[in-house]
């Protein structure tokens, strides 16, 4: 090797590392010398200053299914190389192999310090969990679009190696902005060098908004799809309502695994034997790490409007649905939340629920 | 695709259908109100996400 040159190490799935499709999945972690698979498109691009020394393969399931053991097995692996730089992917929309790539990523970056790189597709759900631990490129969602993804990696590592943008960053990173380097946000603040203050620029903005003219916000917002609206229920005495809560509260135990936050599942129970008046508060378990539980505890149908609901059932004014739906809402993942929203409301369809209360902290 | 069509502002974010302040049999009362206010609510017909008071005319 050319003294001076960059070492860097790859990581790719079963499929790309040329060892089978999903029959494969579950192969464990191998290493191949060099570059393999796109890994050779890839040191082709980067040139002669930077060598592929290693290619780190591991099955998508193996990998996704084992993550801490996985990561630190990968760890392992990669660290007798000493790297410079590490690359993982580009995924596209391949959900198992995003997620693995994100997990590599952000175990090389957190134990070795150095910069890592790979590529995903918006709906990969391995970008909303990895992005704030690796640089995340965007890229369209087929490997058919391979080139284009390595280029774009490869633009990525260069601005990090040459300090491109480090001039008009406080943090001295080469990397520009997402929207100029084509990555996703991390969800980090960053400071720039600017000609003028934040109180000037902020009137600048004033000014342009009054006099009706184009500006842009230094602080952007989450943009989310309107939803469908449900239709009014038209005779509530005949309708079947559900109650659901994202308050976290279950049973003692909690078996369906509910987290205190970004948690990914939900669960429902009986609500005339989750609410029996014979249980007390030392039977119940809130996984909510996001308010306090005393009152809840104290009195669960503070969360939970059963006894209302039930005697508005006895005297024919509502129905009153047999399970109680529980989840935790709580720094979740937006596409979580749409799936497992889809899931209740999937079951709540088959058992003929007309409308739901649903309960939030 | 994420959100609510009706949005009834409850009493407080650890409790939002009770009280634990109020005297028992209050405390009921105004558990009765948000359930009949949830259950009206589930009535109406709203052209956007819109946010409800416990009691009509209420601010929001």
């Amino acid at each position: 090797m050319v003294a001076g040159k960059l070492k860097a190490v790859h990581y790719i799935n079963q499929f790309f590392g040329q060892i089978g499709g999903e029959e494969a999945a579950d192969a464990r972690f191998s290493v191949k010398a060099g570059p393999v698979g796109p890994g050779l498109l890839l040191q082709k691009a980067l040139g002669d200053d930077i060598e592929i020394v290693a290619t780190i393969i591991c099955g998508d399931n193996y990998f996704t299914s084992h993550l801490a053991e996985a990561a630190k097995e990968l760890l392992e692996l990669v660290r007798p190389y000493k790297p410079d730089l590490f690359f993982a992917g580009p995924a596209f929309n391949a959900g198992r192999y995003g997620i693995a790539c994100g997990q590599a990523c952000k175990t090389v970056s957190e134990n070795l310090n150095i910069p890592v790189f790979t590529g995903m597709h918006e709906e990969n759900p391995g970008v909303e969990l990895y992005r704030s631990s690796a640089v995340i490129l965007k890229t369209p969602d087929s490997a058919k679009k391979m080139g284009e993804a390595i280029d774009g990696m490869i633009r990525l590592a260069r601005n990090v190696l040459t300090g491109k943008h480090s001039h008009r960053f406080v943090d001295g990173l080469g990397l520009g902005t997402p929207e100029e380097d084509g990555y996703f946000p991390m969800m980090r603040v960053r400071n720039i060098f600017t000609e003028k203050s934040g109180g000037d620029r902020a009137l600048d903005m004033l000014l342009a908004k009054i006099h009706k003219q184009p500006f842009e916000t230094e602080q952007g917002y989450a943009e989310f799809e309107d939803i469908v609206r449900p239709a009014p229920i038209r005779d509530i005495r005949k309708a079947r309502i559900a109650i659901v809560s994202d308050a976290g509260l279950v049973e003692k135990g909690n078996k369906a695994g509910l987290k205190g936050r970004a948690s990914n599942v939900w669960t429902k129970f009986n609500l005339d034997e989750f609410m029996s008046p014979g249980k007390t508060s030392a039977d119940y378990c809130i996984s909510h790490n996001g308010y306090f539980h005393d009152q809840v505890l104290a009195d669960r149908n503070r969360m939970v409007p059963y006894d209302i609901m039930k005697s508005l059932e006895a005297s024919g004014k509502v129905v009153l649905h047999r399970d109680y739906y529980a989840l935790t809402g709580n720094a979740s993942v937006a596409k979580w939340c749409e799936r497992i929203g889809q899931e209740i409301a999937e079951d709540l369809q088959q058992e003929k629920v007309d409308g739901v209360i649903l309960t939030s902290t | 695709m994420v959100g609510l069509a009706r949005i009834l502002i409850g009493t407080e974010i650890p409790n939002p259908f009770g009280n634990g302040e109020l005297p028992k049999e209050k405390e009921r009362e105004l558990q009765t109100q948000y359930v009949l206010r949830a259950l009206d609510l589930l009535q109406r017909d709203v052209q956007a996400t819109t946010l409800f008071p416990l009691m009509e005319g209420q601010a929001v």
